[in-house]
Order: structure tokens, then sequence, then C-alpha cells
């Protein structure tokens, strides 16, 4: 499905501690509890600054294995010449073992807080500190993306879901806004948005020389691939009157594929329908129909020929512009 | 001319009804058999899409595949809850047994630590590649000591792997520099619980084993096989490979969401795809009684490997990141576009290419509608493939150097068998591989030959039943001859002999393609003389040959462009060649 309205949830795991309890409302800044973070493994050479063999780096240590150290704690010492030397634990931490002349160290390990990223109810919290988010509002699923989760105030930059987003849109006043245009080519667009301090972008298509970028300076998520691709009317249409809301942008593929949200009341829940149900909307996924919205307006009950030649089940699509094509059903999903 | 497949743990007597799955990255199989009078047939097949919104469930595309069987065969095969119905009930509801393979499990994160980068640790590197294991990290070991040796292995911490392969040393060498390794590894991940450390396997100097084994402690899953390079002359890549796959199985294939109760509805192990593809192949070659053996050919969505199965030695290459659905975006990785722009019958732009690939790539369950996607798709694939195949060559010491030699070519992938015409699949096999010589092209029309391979373990009669009679699609016979000339001159003449008709001969142009419809039922007799400056594969130019033939969906195709493929340097006149190969093997 392209773009879904209703509810879906989503499981946090917080083995270090929860704060916050079943039936409780949080927003999107609001701390749920904490996980745990392993802390970094550092090696501090010993046998070097002293001037001994790996071997003997045993017989200079003044802690042990498993010893809790606080920095500034003296590890090894040592007489170089005529000089006392020691080595000091650079930062607290546990001594994990002495290996090619250094000793282990792994810091102390750090609990970070967890959010919400949307406003959610907590439904369920489990003794082994899983915590299940519901969320209400409009969810997209896009194509591609790239960059951290951001959110920010949710900004239509272009009216139509077929305009280009250009460098024009993007201003000083957007600043932590996340800005939504029909599809994107404009190396410069990209520049100032990074450069006004705008959270992200959302649009239907990304040129293709502009994605291959290795360094993108801030989150960007294209609903539809690459080129000059149009945001689905459905999807733009879902959006522009959300503006104002906050948008939280996960361009990264972990939960499936990315995707943009907002939470809102949802007051009219329609059952969702199947893509095998004439009327239905469906988005196309293929050239040379990419990106399009159409309707179901057949269903044929057999396997039927393609335009390349080939047998396949699929349904009859009309598309905005009249045309009524068949689509097998490996090109389409559901639109809304 | 009939061959049993490979006898596994079998079945219980009795088992009349199978339902076969393979699981792959991007769609899943499922064929229905049955006995249909007193022999295993195909009854239905049917493909579900293994991905569910970006996210893989094992289970619903298995089941989504059943379903669509039951309305195909009008036949229950899951009760009210979804649950297989084994075994089958007199009405003819449920199957008796159910096998499965697949290859949906990602391909294993591997790091590969060595003693020095030219010899151990591109001998292992290289065998990885031939596996389901993509090499994330490669370390050289060349300091022993500080913290300079000690920061590639911290590294490992950030982004940790699952196999950690560590080789070194001939046999008989040193073995301090190796303990020492195991010891590094040890301690950087003692603070990590043992079920999530990465899977060791041990590949260096033999007499390392034991004080490897006992720096490393008991807290890792730990593999001894033999010395990938245990003198500087010889390689030794087989059992690192072997078990790398095992690791593929036990750690990502059972990992996969649905795994759990799929493997309660098997009646076997669920093994991995290249594995059953394997003794299909083994199969192929032992049913056509080749001497020569079989070269296997799989286009997967994100995964291209070639197999050569020969007198019971397998050979195989894996790329696990090209292919023709997600893994297109591995061949757009290696900055070939030029490469890909090369087999189009039309000039396109880079950017144009670029971003219908990536898109492709962006849906890998979609299809292509049109003919210039599907044969963007053809031209990705051959890149795909050549690739693979170079690699194939180079690694296997049976046809390392020599010309092409296996005379079944048989081949599978999505992108074969969603195919208009057999005549394209054809001209993609034949410009990827190049073969030499005469060869037969075979397709795995309905994605069933992994699902055989992995039914032979447990009922082979059913499995080579279902070969023999469902499981092949024959193209037909290919003759193709090395060396070059001036093109339009007089590479071949031949003369067609058949006994229900009168002899046909012919005149084959040099960088002409042609094909001859030959039923396959139609068996001939062919007798070729070739240019002074052309080889069929005999290893003397100019040396006539004559062979017995039979016919095929396509017939005989004569490949008279020589080898290795020279094509046209100016982009007009190239699109213009391969427009008019592709109408030669694809007549409207």
């Amino acid at each position: 499905m392209a773009l879904e309205t209703g509810s879906w949830s989503r499981d946090v795991s917080l083995p270090a501690g929860v704060d916050v309890e079943v039936g409780q409302r949080v927003g999107a800044g609001t701390p749920l509890g904490r996980a745990p973070s392993r802390g970094t493994l550092l090696a501090v050479d010993v046998a070097g600054p002293l001037g001994i063999a790996p071997s003997h780096v045993t017989d200079v240590l003044r802690v042990t294995a498993g010893q809790q150290v606080a920095s500034g704690t003296v590890l090894a010492e040592g007489r170089r010449s005529l000089r006392r030397r020691s080595i000091l634990a650079p930062c607290n931490g546990v001594l994990q073992g002495t290996v090619a002349g250094c000793v282990l160290l792994r810091q102390t390990n750090v609990e970070r807080s967890e959010f919400a990223s949307l406003d959610a109810l907590v439904s369920a919290v489990s003794a082994t500190g899983d915590v299940t988010l519901q969320f209400t509002g409009t969810r997209l699923w896009g194509a591609w993306g790239c960059g951290e989760e951001i959110r920010g105030p949710l900004v239509m930059a272009t009216s139509e879901a077929d305009e280009e987003l250009r460098w024009q849109h993007v201003g000083r006043h957007l600043r932590g806004a996340v800005l939504v245009g029909g599809w994107l080519r404009d190396g410069r667009a990209v520049q100032r948005a990074q450069q006004f301090g705008l959270a992200g972008l959302l649009v239907g298509g990304v040129d293709v020389a502009l994605a291959r970028r290795t360094q993108w300076p801030l989150p960007i998520l294209a609903t539809e691939g690459f080129g000059p691709l149009p945001m689905a009317a459905t999807s733009f249409a879902a959006l522009a009157p959300l503006a104002g809301y906050t948008l939280l942008l996960h361009p990264q593929c972990d939960e499936g594929r990315p995707y943009a949200a907002v939470a809102h009341v949802v007051t009219n829940r329609q059952p969702r329908p199947t893509m095998a149900t004439a009327g239905a909307h469906v988005h196309l996924l293929r050239a040379p129909y990419l990106g399009q919205v159409g309707q179901v307006a057949d269903l044929p009950t057999v396997a039927r020929q393609t335009a390349l030649g080939t047998r396949e089940e699929g349904a009859l699509v009309a598309l905005p512009n009249g045309q009524r094509v068949f689509v097998p059903w490996a090109n389409l999903e559901l639109a809304h | 001319m009939t061959a049993e497949l490979t006898v596994g743990h079998t079945l219980p007597g009795g088992i009349e009804s199978i339902l076969a799955a393979d699981i792959g990255s991007t769609w899943t199989h499922v064929c229905l058999i049955d006995r249909v009078e007193g022999t295993y047939r195909l009854i239905a097949r049917a493909e579900e899409p293994s991905l569910r919104n970006g996210s893989l469930d094992v289970l619903a595309a298995v089941r989504g595949a059943v379903q669509r069987i039951e309305r195909i065969a009008q036949r229950s095969l899951l009760d009210g809850v979804g649950e297989l119905i084994s075994p089958e009930g007199e009405a003819g509801v449920g199957v008796d047994a159910m096998v499965a393979c697949s290859s949906a499990g990602a391909p294993l994160r591997c790091a590969v630590i060595g003693l020095t980068a030219d010899l151990s640790l591109a001998s292992a590197t290289q065998a990885c590649a031939n596996t389901m294991a993509r090499v994330t990290q490669a370390i050289t070991l060349e300091q022993s000591r500080g913290p300079a040796a000690l920061a590639p292995l911290l590294a490992l911490e950030a982004s940790p792997p699952e196999v950690i392969v560590l080789t070194g040393g001939f046999d008989n060498g040193p073995v301090a520099p190796l303990q020492a390794a195991a010891e590094m590894l040890a301690a950087v991940f003692a603070a990590w619980p043992a079920e999530q450390r990465p899977s060791v396997v041990y590949a260096g100097n033999q007499e390392a084993r034991r004080p490897v084994a006992h720096a490393l402690g008991s807290g890792f899953r730990l593999a001894v096989v033999d010395n990938v390079r245990p003198n500087e002359d010889t390689e030794s890549p087989r059992e690192l490979q072997r078990e790398l796959n095992h690791i593929y199985r036990e750690r990502q294939l059972a990992a996969l969401p649905g795994m759990e109760t799929l493997r309660r509805w098997c009646a076997g192990p669920i093994i991995s795809t290249g594995d059953a593809l394997a003794v299909a192949l083994q199969f192929l070659a032992r049913r056509n009684d080749l001497p020569t053996g079989v070269l296997g050919v799989d286009i997967g969505g994100n995964a291209t490997s070639l197999i050569g199965a020969r007198q019971g030695a397998l050979h195989t290459a894996i790329d696990a990141g090209v292919g023709t659905a997600g893994g297109l975006r591995g061949v757009l990785g290696n900055e070939s576009l030029w490469r890909v722009a090369q087999w189009l019958p039309t000039v396109r732009s880079e950017d144009d290419m670029a971003a219908e690939l990536e898109n492709a790539s962006l849906y890998p369950t979609s299809v292509p509608q049109t003919l210039d996607d599907l044969l963007l798709v053809h031209a990705a694939a051959r890149v795909a493939v050549a690739q693979v195949y170079e690699r194939w060559r180079a690694d296997c010491p049976l046809v390392r150097g020599k010309p092409f030699a296996y005379n079944l070519i048989a081949a599978r992938g999505g992108c074969l068998t969603h195919c208009p015409h057999d005549g394209l699949a054809a001209l993609m096999l034949l410009d990827a591989l190049q073969p030499v010589g005469l060869a037969r092209l075979v397709l795995d029309w309905g994605a069933l030959w992994p699902q055989l391979g992995v039914l032979a373990a447990t009922a082979p009669l059913a499995a080579s039943q279902v070969f023999n009679r469902d499981g092949v699609s024959d193209l037909g016979m290919v003759l193709c001859p090395t060396g070059t000339m001036r093109a339009g001159d007089r590479a071949l003449r031949i003369v067609i002999e058949s006994p229900t008709r009168a002899p046909q001969s012919l005149e084959v142009p040099f960088g002409d393609i042609i094909r001859v419809p030959l039923s396959p039922e139609e068996s001939v007799t062919i007798k070729v003389w070739p240019n002074a400056r052309l080889d069929l594969g005999l290893g003397e130019p100019g040396r006539p040959a004559q062979a017995r033939i039979q016919g095929g969906r396509l017939g005989l195709i004569i490949d008279a462009r020589g080898r290795p493929l020279q094509l046209p340097s100016a982009p007009q006149q190239r699109a213009e060649s391969q427009q008019r190969w592709i109408n030669a093997l694809c007549p409207r």
C-alpha cells in the first residue's frame, strides 16, 4: 500500500528501563525509557611506552581483568631508563584483557533515551521492557530515502504533484520544516535547504544523478523513485490538508520501505478495500506508468496477454488520462 | 533416456501428493505434484512475492502461493487457520508431504582476516566471493603488536560481521601470528554474549589449529577447515565454501520470519536453493548422458550464480549482489552502465537507463511491461552473467584457459521465464556466455528445478518423473564457431540431412546469427564446413565436422558472430546490429 490513513503500531525495546505505562498518551519528544548502548572498546598501549615485550605486560599491570576503573586510574607502571612511568585509564570502564602489548578497556556502558517520534498511545508494556506504541494518522510509504530519521512541520512547497521543487521554493523562513514538492532535480534546492536549516525534503521522484551523490546534506525521501516522477496524486492530496502538522521522515529501509508519517485524528474510517476490487485506487509500480494512480476498472478471471506479449494475472486499470491498460498484479499496490 | 536423482533420506512409502516450495528473496515458487495414472506429474504451480511492503515474510508468501494453487487445482490444501493439511485425506484434501528450499536469507556479512594481503587473504576473499557470503571487511594483520595491530579488529565492533574467516600461514609454518590474531579476536568480543558473537571459521596453517582454538576459548562457534592456501602454489577453497554455505543455512535461512512454521510443515530439512539446484543440474547431466556435463546459469533477483556439473563434480561461482531485481543496483554499482548500453537495440542516455534500472530495483517484485524495459533488464542480466562467468572460468581448474567445454547450458531466472519469445532468452545466454562449438540450450520454464532438486532428497522417483515430463523447456541446439574474419564473408557452409525431407544447404555470413526451425521431435544430421579462419571448437580452424542433433522450440541456432564477440564501436551501428540479431531469433 502506498498510503494508509488509520492506525499502526511499532515496538520499541527498552531493556534498561521503561518510563511510560499502558494507556498513556505520549508526544513525539516524550522519553519512553532507556536502552543500553555498549561502550567503545579502546586499546591502550602499554608495551610501547614502557619499553617492554608484549609478553611482559601482565607483569606491570596494576589492575586485573574484569576490574572497573575510573578515568585516571593507573593501569600499569614500570621504569623506562631511570624514569618511572605510569599508564593511566583514559576513561571510566572495565578492563577486558591484554593483547598485543595493549590493555583493552571497554568504556562504561551508556544508556540512551528512546522517544516516541510521533504522538502515540502506549498500548502494551512487557516485563522485559518491550513497549508497543499505537499511532493514528497518515503514513506514506516511499521508494527511496537517505539520511537519518527526522521530524518537522510539514510545508507544501508546490501546489501540484507534478511541479518541480526548485531552489526558489526554499527560503530562510522554512528552518526546521519538511518541505513537500512534486519532484527534485535541482541540486541548488538541496544546497539551500541545508544552508537554511530545513529538516528534510519529501518529493515524488529524485533525479538519478543527484541521488547518486554519496554525501547527502539532509534527509530526503522519494515516494516514487528516480527521475522526473510526480508524487502520486492521492499521496499529494492526502498531505496537503496536513500542512503545519509534524511530519516524521523515516528514510531508512529498516522497517521494510522508507516512510513519512503524520499523527492526526482520523474520524471517518473507511474499510480498507483489496486490490481485487473494482473501483479500488491502485498505484502503478513499473515503467511506463510508474508513479501513476489509477482505478481498477475490470478484473479478468484468467491470465491475459500484456503489451509485452507475456501472459500474466492482473487488472484492467483506468488511468487519469482516460486510458485503460492491463497491468500485472506484480506491478500494482493499493494506493490508499 | 532417464536417470534417477540422488537418493537422500526417503519419505515413507505411499506418498502420492507433494508440495514443493522455493522461497527466493524476491519471489516464492510452489508446485503441486501428484500421481496421475501411476506417474508423478506436475499438477499446478504458482508464484507469489516474498516481500510484503519491503519486508520478507516466508510463511505469508508460501501461503499465498499455495492458495493460488488451491484455486488452480480446485483442491483444498490449507485449513481454516492457514495450516497445511497433511497427509492427504480421502476426498483429495491436503497433500502427503511438503519439501522446501530457500535463498531468501541476506548474504552473510563476512570479515576475512589474513596474515598477508597477496596470499592467504586473497585466496580466502576469492573463496568467499563464490558463496552466499559478502566480504565486508578484509583485514591484514601485518603488525603483531601495539594499537595499530588492533585498530582494524576494534573496527569490527562498529559493524560486526556474522562470520569471521581467519586464515594465514602455509601449512607447517609459524603458529604465533595466528595465535595472536585469535587472542585479539577473543579480547575484542569478550564482552559480547556468546549467541551474538560472530561465527569463526579457521582456514589457515594446520599446525595452528589447536593454539587458535585454545586462544578463542569456548565462547565462539568455531569451525576448522582446510587451509585455503596450504603453500604458495596451491589453493584449497572447497571446505571453506562448504562451511560458509552451512553457516548461511543455519544462521540466515533459519532466522527468516515464518521459517519455523515452514520447517514444521516440511518432511525434510530446508536446504539452500543453490544446493537444490546443484542436485537438479547433476540430474540433467546424467539424464542427457553428457560426459562434458552441464553449465547451469541461475539469474535471480538479487544473486547470479553459475554451476558447472560434470561427472559428479561441481564448480560454483556466485555473486550475491547482482541480479535482475534488487540486484540491478549491484550491476550499476560496478560503474558498468556503458556495458549495459552496448547490448541494447536503441541508443539511450545513461541517465535514462540508470533511472529505469534503479526504479526496477526499488520495486523488486515488479515485472517488465514493455519490450524496451525487458531488453534493458536483459542487457543488465548479460553484464551480471558475464561478470560471474568470467570469475567462474578463472577459478575452475577444469576450464581455466580452455575453450568453452559444456554441451548443455541450463538456465533459469525470472527474466528468462517472463519473456515473450524464447529467442530473446537464447540471445541473452549466447551474448553473456559466448559458448563455442555445439551446445544445447534448456530453460527452467516453470521455476521448478530447485524444487525438484530438494524433492530428490526425499522422493527421488517423483522428482525424476516430473523432471523428465514437465521440468525442461528445450530451446534447441546452438552452433558457434570461434575466431574472427571480415563481416559479410562466408563463415560457414552447412548441409542439413533428414530422413523425412530433402537436404537443405545453407551459407552463413560472418557477423550473422540465423535460426533453422527444427521441431523438438525432429532428428537431423548437420555437416558443417567452416571458413579456414574459424574453428568449430575442435581446436583446428577450418576443420569440418558433422553431428546428429535433435531440434527444439527454436530449432538450430547458428551464431556466426565469432568469438570473442566483437561489437561495433559506433553506438548507432551497434544498436542496429543488436536489432538485426533480435529479429533473426524472434521473427514477427
